[in-house]
Formats: C-alpha cells, structure tokens, sequence
C-alpha cells in the first residue's frame, strides 16, 4: 500500500523524468525527411511530386509499386525511421516504389478537385511508371489514398496491375464510424467557400477530438517512461510531429470528398463522378488485397470489408491486423507480420 | 545551463497537484487505498465544479436564446422584425444588414458552442462517475486490484471518461450539435469577412473577393494550358504514328520489292 507521503514522492518523480524526457527531445533532431534516400522526382504541378525510391535486394528487381497517401497527412509516417518503413521493406524486397507526394496546396488551389487529383496526377504518374518501368505499377493506397487508387483502378484499369488497399474507407456510414456520423449535418460546400483551403489545424482539431483522453492526456503523461530511452523518444517526436504537421486541404476537393463519400456514400453504391465518369467498384477486376485494423477509430473494420462484396476482382484477399489504424503502418508488430505478408502477396505474379 | 535546472520543480509539483487526477489519487491515499470518505468528498468535489460550470453554459445558452436568466429583463424579441423591416431602408442599409447578419451569426455560434460545451462536460461527469462506481466495485471485489500508483489511476480515468466520449461522438444527438458549431462558426466567420471586404472596398484595396477572382482566374489559366498540352500531345503523338506507319509502308515495299515478279 503506498502511504500518503509516497503520492507526492511519485509526483516528483514523474516530474523529474518529464523534465529529463524533456530535456533529451530537446538535444533530438526531428525533421519531416523520411528515411530513405530517393532518386528522381516528376513535378506535375499544384506542388504534387512523383518520387521514385530504387529497389535494393540483389536478386533481381520487382514490379514497380506505387504509393497512394492521404491527403490530409504527409506521407513520411510510411518512412518514420529505418526500422519502420514501408518504403524500405518493398525496396528491400526487391521493387522500385514510387510514391505520390500531394504537396501542401497553396492559395488557388483551392479550385482543385477530386478529378485533378485521380483524373489528372495520379493518372499521369500511372502512366509515366508504365512508361519508365515497362509495365503498369501495383497500387498500394493508404486510408483516404486507397479511395482515389479504387477510383484509378475502376477508371483506368490498364494502369494498375494489382491493388491493395491499407485502411481505406468504403462504405462510410457504417453505425460505428464516429467520424462520418460527425459529418452528417456539415455544410462542407459552405465551409470550403469561406474559409478556402480547409486549415489543417481545424482537420487535426476534429482527428484529436475522436480521442481526447488518450491523444492528449494519456500520450503525454507516459512521455515521462521514454526518458534514458533516446530511440524510442525520438521515434515518439517524430510521430508527435508527423501528427500535426498536415497540410491544408484544397477547398474543392476536400469538400467534394467529404459531400460525395461521408454525406452520400457515393462510392459505394456506384455515384461518384470524376471528370465525367462513374467510379464503379464492379469495374475493378485486377487482384486486391483488403487490409484493414481491427481497432481503427477512423476506418472501422466494416467501413473497409464493405468493399469485398463490390469488386469483381479476379482475386480478393482480405487480412485483419490486430491494431489501430496507425499500427498498421508504423507498429513493430505490422513491421513483423503485417507487411512481410503484403509484400509477399505483391510477389505474387 | 540544461533545462532542468531552469525548469521550476515547485511550479511543476503545484501544477501536478492541481490536476484533477492527483487530487482524487490524493483523497484515495487518504483513505488507505480504498475508497472511502475522503474519496467521496474528492468525487463530489469535481462534480460540484463540473456542475457550476454546466450552470453557467446553460446561462449563456439562455441569454443568447432570449431567455431570460435569474434577475435580467425580458429580452424584445418583439422588435428583431422590425430592426431587420428598418435595415431595408435609408442609405445605409448594406452596413446595417451586414451588421445585423453578424450579431445573428455570433448569437448562433454562441449558442452551439454552449451546446456542444455542455454534450462534453455531461460526458465528463459521467465518465466520474464510471470511475467512481468502477473504483467502488474493484474494492469489493477480492479478486480484483485499486489502482496502485497516480498513473494507473490516470489509465483508469482515461478509460472510463473516453468511453463516455466515444458514447456521445456516436449519438445524433452530438451529430447535430457539431454540425450546428460547425456551420455557425463558418457563417461568423463570413460574416467577419463581409465587413472587412467591404471596409477595404471603401479604401480601394485589395480584398478577399479580388484575391479569389485572381485565384479563380489562374486556375482557369492553368487547366486551359494543360489541355492544350494535352492536345498537342496527342497531335504529337498521331504525327508521330503517321510517320512509322508511313517508314513501315516503306520498309515493306522495300523488301518486297526485289521478290515481286
């Protein structure tokens, strides 16, 4: 039993480490770089960038994969640190990978839509891969990113060889889905017309606020543990500055994301429109490998699955990983058995 | 010198102390380790200030609402028509109506703050007490441990209180009132804009409005530029097919040239 004067013995305790852990993240560089180096880069305007990572196993080279981020965060969780990178595990393997940066948007914009983004870059860097590399890439989309390769996918099936999708959203109004049911009554359309491109402050604001106790309270009352643990403080920072250092969201586009997909379910029952054209999930007949997090608050498990039952792929695999929707990127347990597993389903002819 | 020796040790202890966790980790020590009077105390404690500040919310809820609070006037609302029949008229019926607009929207954000504010904090009392029937329930049960140090019991806390968030993030009653906050803090924040813009305006300079007309009128610059290099790919690229299928044409007669009878 601790007595009463051990409560005030454990405060000062507690304070002492937050004041050490403080005072190591201070000496720690944290930068917004990912971990491994890449050797060319298209620019295909409005700041979105192609940038091709070399592949490094020896034993001959791979199909090309191609990255689709999310929008709304920056994509150098995928290449935290050299123990836990995506990007290293499929260079490691053996595949150039490619990945689609979208840049910050800046003042105009704002008028970018969906189609710029799927229509425009995304089709074009599909296009240029198949070029450089002979042949179409692999899509691997991540969350919001999986929505616009699933759209890639259905409306220019000859640039995707196989796809799989991490974290992604499909049917968005499942009961559990915190985030879409928050989104019901939101005049986006409105939002976008005053306040221009969507801060990424009032984004994360709305991501925090799904988890307040833990994103703000009880993340940093166990900072105090990492002090004297110099690896695992600076992989905290950089996951504490990955957090919140989004970019804003092109007005348009943005809103018409979240009007069409979490107020109508246009994906899902097959009307959304991009430059024109139906995105049909039925349309999607390359290979596609689901994978979801069994505890994602963002993308609840049957928000993803929903997407088994409306591709006609001609192969449709599905792997549930035990963990929340960050984990399945950047855990030790998904740097373990998650991504060996998609990298061998990507080996796959 | 390192930040730890800057860094105000007393400062920090009172700051520590302060929190509402340390407190009831406090009262719990007190009690020996189960909860007991002191406990009690502390629980009741945190929810009489939870509940003044639920009382104020609603307060300010009422005003904004034109309900009268303990000891004020009853508000005209009688006479919200009849400003808004006067903005129309006389020469400066623009600004009246822009500042009109304003009050109602800050009124209506004022409203769905208080709202929202209050759908959290009722989610926070009861999330106190969870924790207080959970801290209950553990000390009468022998096969199950109280909390043994300030940081289990925070984990407890952070269990109990996000599962009472989670509960209200997915109710439609939080639906509504988000939405609500959401719309009237973009219809202020327009509002804002409105009057800046026209302030500007009367100053002959640059406002909101004209940047956008430049941003729009770029956009439209840029997508006429990219079809057109697009076009011009793809005449391109028919030139260049014209021009293999011509050298093909050739190369065949060539070779069947020397063979044909």
């Amino acid at each position: 039993m601790t007595e009463p004067s051990d409560t005030a013995e454990e405060l000062a305790a507690w304070q002492r480490r937050l004041v050490q852990a403080l005072d190591e993240a201070g000496e720690l560089p944290v930068d917004t770089r990912g971990a491994t180096p890449f050797e060319a880069h298209v620019v295909y305007g409005h700041g979105v960038t192609l940038r091709r990572y070399p592949p490094r196993a020896t034993g001959g080279q791979r199909r090309p994969v191609l990255i689709v981020y999310s929008l709304v965060n920056r994509p150098f969780i995928l290449d935290l640190t050299e123990r836990r990178s995506l990007i290293r595990a499929l260079c490691d393997a053996g595949h150039p990978v490619y990945l689609l940066d979208w840049g910050r948007p800046q003042g105009a914009d704002r008028f970018l839509t969906l189609a710029d983004y799927i229509d425009g870059a995304l089709a074009k860097a599909a296009r240029d891969i198949r070029a450089e590399e002979g042949g179409a890439p692999d899509l691997l989309g991540i969350c919001q990113g999986g929505v616009l390769a699933l759209c890639l996918a259905a409306l220019h099936p000859a640039r995707v060889r196989r796809l799989v999708t991490l974290a992604t959203p499909v049917d968005c109004r499942t009961p559990d889905d915190h985030l879409s049911r928050m989104a019901q009554h939101v005049d986006f359309d409105r939002a976008a017309r005053t306040l221009g491109n969507i801060p990424a402050e009032w984004l994360n604001s709305v991501f925090v606020a799904l988890k307040p106790y833990q994103l703000l309270g009880q993340r940093y009352a166990e900072l105090p543990e990492l002090a004297g643990n110099r690896e695992a403080l600076h992989d905290f920072l950089r996951l504490e500055r990955w957090m919140y250092d989004s970019p804003d969201q092109a007005a348009t586009a943005f809103a018409e994301f979240a009007r069409e997909l979490y107020q109508r379910n246009a994906l899902l029952y097959g009307r959304l429109e991009i430059a024109g054209q139906r995105v049909r999930l039925g349309d999607i007949r390359q290979p596609v490998l689901n994978v979801f997090a069994q505890q994602d608050h963002l993308v609840p498990p049957p928000a993803a699955r929903a997407l088994g039952a409306h591709v006609r792929a001609s192969s449709y695999e599905e792997l549930a990983f035990p963990g929340g929707h960050l984990g399945v990127f950047i855990s030790r347990r998904a740097h373990r058995e998650l991504i060996p597993r998609v990298v061998s389903w990507l080996a796959a002819e | 010198m390192a930040a730890s020796e800057a860094f105000d040790n007393e400062w920090l202890r009172s700051v520590g102390g302060a929190g509402p966790i340390p407190y009831l980790w406090q009262a719990l020590q007190a009690d020996g380790g189960r909860p007991g009077s002191a406990c009690a105390a502390a629980f009741r404690s945190l929810h009489t200030q939870l509940d003044t500040a639920l009382a104020t919310l609603r307060t300010l809820a009422e005003g904004v609402t034109g309900q009268a609070g303990p000891g004020e006037e009853e508000a005209p609302g009688w006479l919200a028509p009849w400003l808004q029949g006067l903005a129309r008229l006389g020469p400066w019926q623009e600004a009246v109506g822009r500042t009109q607009d304003a009050q109602a929207a800050l009124h209506r954000y004022t409203a769905a703050y208080s709202e929202c504010a209050t759908a959290l904090l009722e989610a926070v009392r009861t999330g106190l007490q969870d924790l207080e029937a959970q801290l209950g329930e553990a000390a009468d049960d022998p096969e199950r441990t109280l909390p043994q140090s300030c940081q289990e019991l925070h984990r407890w806390w952070t269990a109990a209180g996000e599962a009472r968030h989670e509960a209200l993030l997915g109710s439609e009653r939080w639906a509504a009132a988000f939405g609500r906050l959401t719309n009237a803090a973009t219809e202020l924040i327009g509002s804002c804009q409105a009057q800046l813009d026209a302030g500007l305006r009367h100053l002959d300079l640059p406002n909101r409005e004209d940047f956008i007309d430049t941003q729009r009128r770029l956009a439209q610059l840029e997508r006429e530029r990219s079809r057109d290099a697009g076009s011009d790919e793809i005449k391109a690229l028919r030139a260049e097919i014209a021009h293999l299928r011509e050298e093909v044409a050739t190369l065949r007669r060539q070779s069947e040239g020397p063979e044909s009878p």
